[in-house]
């Protein structure tokens, strides 16, 4: 498995791989548009962009795990289509993902050749034999002290990581791609697989290396890539680039402008009022640590950051639903146990989650139930609920928020999701909560939706609810916001306050 | 964004056809499919349609519909409990050795029984709730302790020698009406009546139907699992008494035969086993069902050897109408403490949210 000799790469400069003019709808949402990128032998290839930027569709469409809508693949010079992962395994590519797919319960050596694995006896019976063989002079190639013997859910994180990338070179990888690989590793861990993967640049394989750590990648990488919106904004030659020229790019020139409007605009914001919720010094194990901050009654906080930067860990954590290991959350100045959400949801606090679909909706109930479930025991009058009030309730706020349903009793599987959205707002607006911790709100919802409920936490905010609002989208953050609060890596990185907060400014405290 | 703006909602196409409005309500299916049965019976024998078969057929059917309810509510939870019929069983043996060996009056007896059952659902309901077991396999062990319980407390003899005036339960009627029969109804209606509009009743359909949602609206989760296995296991027990009762004697096999029929009356009437969809009243038409089914093979002449083949079939049929209802709604078709039994499910626990 030598790579090819120096001469004849000199010779032959047709490109290990290329992807030509790759472009993928999804409903709703351009994914890629028109990408073109050219991995070159002995290089390793950086990729950054933004959450939602395409890189992930990028990488699944070259390991034939999905097609393009147009534009080809084209491995040495020659176009190919991959079906399915099986053609683009035997072309010659490889894929470390970020959350690994080793079979926790099979030995190591099994995971390795998995589907591969050579037989004898006409191939009926496995040659476990040469499969430990096998397994063995891959994993020793790469350094990897593991036992091929053992199973591989009892390995560490680093060290399944090691079998993934034995699974791929075994399997005949030159490409490899490896997806946010040191995310889940130490900092010594993260040091030796950094080195691993120049030594396999050396052996002659080329490397596609995603990232958030723009650090990471200026040190180990060739070139990079920038991705944002579906969209390749540029290919940079490492030496020279810095950390502020991939940022700069990564979030586009034109969009900085999009600065809020003066804090003016929205009622004057009084720094004396008392908050209603604070922070103090909060941690929780393996997500975050040491996060103080306060919200006010008629402000909105944004919070940002990368994905995994423990944000919703956070938002779980002060809705009772995570248990802090350390710090304490006061509510009006005094300090309050929350063990449960339900016992936050009697303090005044309510949590729209991220997943809608998985934490948010009850898919089969109607939209009447949906709304009110929170409240049905104040519904109640001698044990029933008093279906009367509830539908009071409920068609009060359907006209309020202008939810879109024919019926209140319609299931709310059957609703949009902007109008689903509409309707959890509802739910805890009608517990009487004082304040909204909003996560990732108008994520998967369509433009119009999304204004629709800009309008409505801005008027919330007018009369007095204190809004902590968790976004990815910066713009949105940055839009409604009156301080945003940036987290990385489970720190509370810096505050930036509203007429300071560009983009620029929050994603370098993001990334940093 | 290049996000197109959707100016209709899906929903406000409006306009259901009459016929489905006619038969809109969610028991639609197994009623049709139970007077459509009636119907085909009475045409072939004059000796079904009368008040003596009638009342024959609804003891038959109180038993299990009794254990059927309590099953009910742990399948919409999107559980499932497998030791019903032990502890029926176990329930009922201890109830009959309370009035004999311990001379008991029957009716306090009787209601101790129902308490022990109500114990024994409870720990079902702690081991799943609080100790996250797999509901599976908690009441398939439970089911097997309890079982053998009942074969070392009877040694494989019934208990006999009850006093008499407990027989008025299980074989006693008020007017054409078996008593059991009043203890179906009652036990039913309270039941139904709960799970529309009491806030518990409407938890255990949210728990069903998204079990992380119902934590985050504030829903005690553990709790009503718990408590809904206790009461199913209070009402196996019930029907366990109410057997005893009818046979005059605490046989050690009650019970034996409760379990799958329990799940069947559930499904047939309309209950999802991934949780969050069915009623209660469905159940008790399931029930009735496959009692009138009984019934008619035997009055029809048809080798009751068909009776459980008929069934089988009624299964393939409900599971196939509820797959459609599921297919359309984009739920996942597996209830969750099958995917506990999947290997490798313990990656899936470990998924941040």
């Amino acid at each position: 498995m030598d790579g090819p000799s120096l001469s004849s790469v000199v010779l032959s400069p047709a490109p290990v791989f290329e992807l030509r003019h790759i472009s993928k709808q999804f409903p709703g949402v351009k994914a890629l548009d028109d990408v073109s990128l050219t991995f070159r032998d002995r290089e390793i290839h950086g990729l950054v962009g933004e959450n939602g930027a395409g890189k992930s569709t990028l990488m699944s469409i070259m390991m034939g795990l999905q097609p393009p809508d147009t534009g080809t693949l084209v491995r040495r010079g020659e176009a190919v289509s991959f079906a399915g992962s099986t053609e683009a395994l035997a072309a010659g590519l490889g894929m470390v993902p970020q959350e690994l797919n080793l079979v926790p319960q099979m030995t190591v050596m099994e995971n390795v050749l998995l589907g591969f694995a050579p037989g004898k006896i006409g191939g009926v019976v496995v040659d476990w034999k040469t499969v430990r063989h096998r397994a063995r002079a891959v994993l020793d190639r790469i350094g990897a002290d593991v036992s091929t013997d053992a199973i591989a859910g009892d390995l560490s994180a680093a060290q399944q990581q090691l079998v993934q990338i034995a699974r791929a070179l075994a399997l005949g990888a030159e490409i490899l791609i490896f997806d946010e690989p040191t995310a889940s590793l130490s900092l010594r861990e993260a040091d030796h697989l950094l080195a691993l993967i120049r030594q396999l640049r050396e052996d002659g394989c080329s490397i596609i290396y995603i990232s958030h750590r723009l650090e990471e990648i200026l040190t180990l990488c060739d070139r990079i890539t920038v991705l944002r919106n579906g969209c390749k904004v540029v290919e940079l030659e490492a030496a020279g680039t810095t950390e502020a020229d991939l940022v700069r790019n990564m979030i586009g020139r034109e969009v900085t402008a999009g600065k809020r409007v003066a804090p003016t605009d929205r009622a004057t914001h009084d720094d004396t009022v008392a908050p209603f919720l604070s922070v103090e010094s909060l941690s929780c194990a393996g997500h975050f640590e040491d996060i103080s901050l306060t919200v006010r009654p008629g402000e909105i906080v944004g919070l940002a950051g990368l994905v995994g930067a423990g944000r919703t860990e956070l938002a779980r954590c002060i809705f009772g639903d995570l248990r802090p290991t350390g710090g304490r959350i006061l509510r009006e100045g005094r300090p309050i146990h929350l063990r449960h959400p339900s016992d936050a949801i009697k303090a005044g606090l309510a949590y729209v989650p991220e997943e809608r679909k998985r934490l948010g909706i009850f898919p089969v109930l109607g939209v009447s139930e949906n709304m009110t479930l929170p409240i049905l025991r104040s519904l109640c009058a001698a044990g029933r609920i008093n279906r009367a009030t509830q539908r009071a309730y409920v068609d009060d706020y359907i006209a309020k928020l202008d939810i879109k349903t024919s019926d209140p009793d319609k299931p709310i599987r059957d609703l949009s999701g902007g109008n689903q959205q509409k309707v959890i707002l509802a739910r805890w607006l009608l517990t009487g909560c004082r304040m909204l911790i909003l996560d990732e709100p108008t994520r998967g919802i369509d433009v119009n939706a999304k204004f629709e409920i800009h309008a409505l936490l801005r008027r919330l905010v007018a009369d007095g609810m204190a809004i902590l609002l968790i976004s990815s989208e910066l713009e949105e953050v940055i839009q409604l916001a009156d301080r945003v609060l940036v987290m990385n890596n489970g720190r509370l990185k810096g505050e930036i306050p509203a007429w300071d907060a560009t983009q620029e400014a929050i994603l370098s405290m993001a990334v940093g | 964004m290049t996000t197109q703006t959707r100016t209709v909602d899906s929903t406000v196409r409006s306009g259901k056809p009459r016929l489905q409005r006619l038969f809109g309500f969610k028991e639609s299916g197994i009623l049709l499919a139970l007077i459509g049965m009636c119907v085909l019976i009475s045409l072939i024998t004059p000796n079904f349609l009368t008040p003596y078969n009638l009342a024959i057929v609804m003891r038959q059917v109180s038993f299990i519909g009794i254990v059927a309810a309590g099953q009910t509510l742990v399948l919409l939870l999107g559980g499932i409990d497998l030791s019903v019929g032990a502890i029926a069983g176990l329930s009922a043996v201890l109830g009959a050795m309370l009035m004999t060996a311990g001379g008991l009056d029957p009716f306090v007896a009787m209601t101790l029984a129902i308490a022990l059952g109500f114990l024994f659902g409870l720990i079902n309901g702690v081991l799943i709730a609080y100790l996250k077991l797999n509901a599976f396999i908690v009441t398939l062990a439970t089911g097997e302790v309890f079982a053998g319980a009942i074969l070392v407390l009877t040694r494989g003899y019934a208990i006999t020698g009850l006093p008499p005036e407990f027989a008025v339960l299980g074989q006693g009627s008020i007017g054409v009406v078996p008593v059991s029969v009043v203890f179906l109804f009652a036990i039913f209606a309270v039941l139904v009546y709960m799970s529309q509009n009491t806030p518990f009743g409407r938890s255990i359909f949210a728990i069903g139907g998204n079990r992380v949602a119902a934590r985050f609206v504030g829903l005690r989760v553990e709790r009503v699992e718990m408590t809904v296995y206790a009461i199913a296991g209070m009402l196996a027990a019930t029907a366990g008494m109410l057997f005893v009762s009818r046979m005059s004697a605490g046989q050690p096999t009650i019970g034996a035969s409760w379990l799958m029929p329990s799940i069947t009356a559930a499904i047939i009437g309309g209950t999802s086993l991934s949780g969050g969809v069915g009623t209660v009243l469905g159940t008790l038409l399931g029930a009735t069902f496959m009692g009138v089914l009984a019934n008619g093979i035997v009055l029809t002449n048809v080798s009751s050897y068909w009776e459980r083949v008929i069934i089988g079939l009624f299964v393939i049929i409900a599971v196939f109408v509820d797959m459609f209802r599921r297919r359309s709604q984009g739920r996942a078709l597996v209830p969750a403490w099958m995917m506990a039994l999947r290997p490798g499910s313990r990656r899936d626990d470990r998924k941040p949210l």
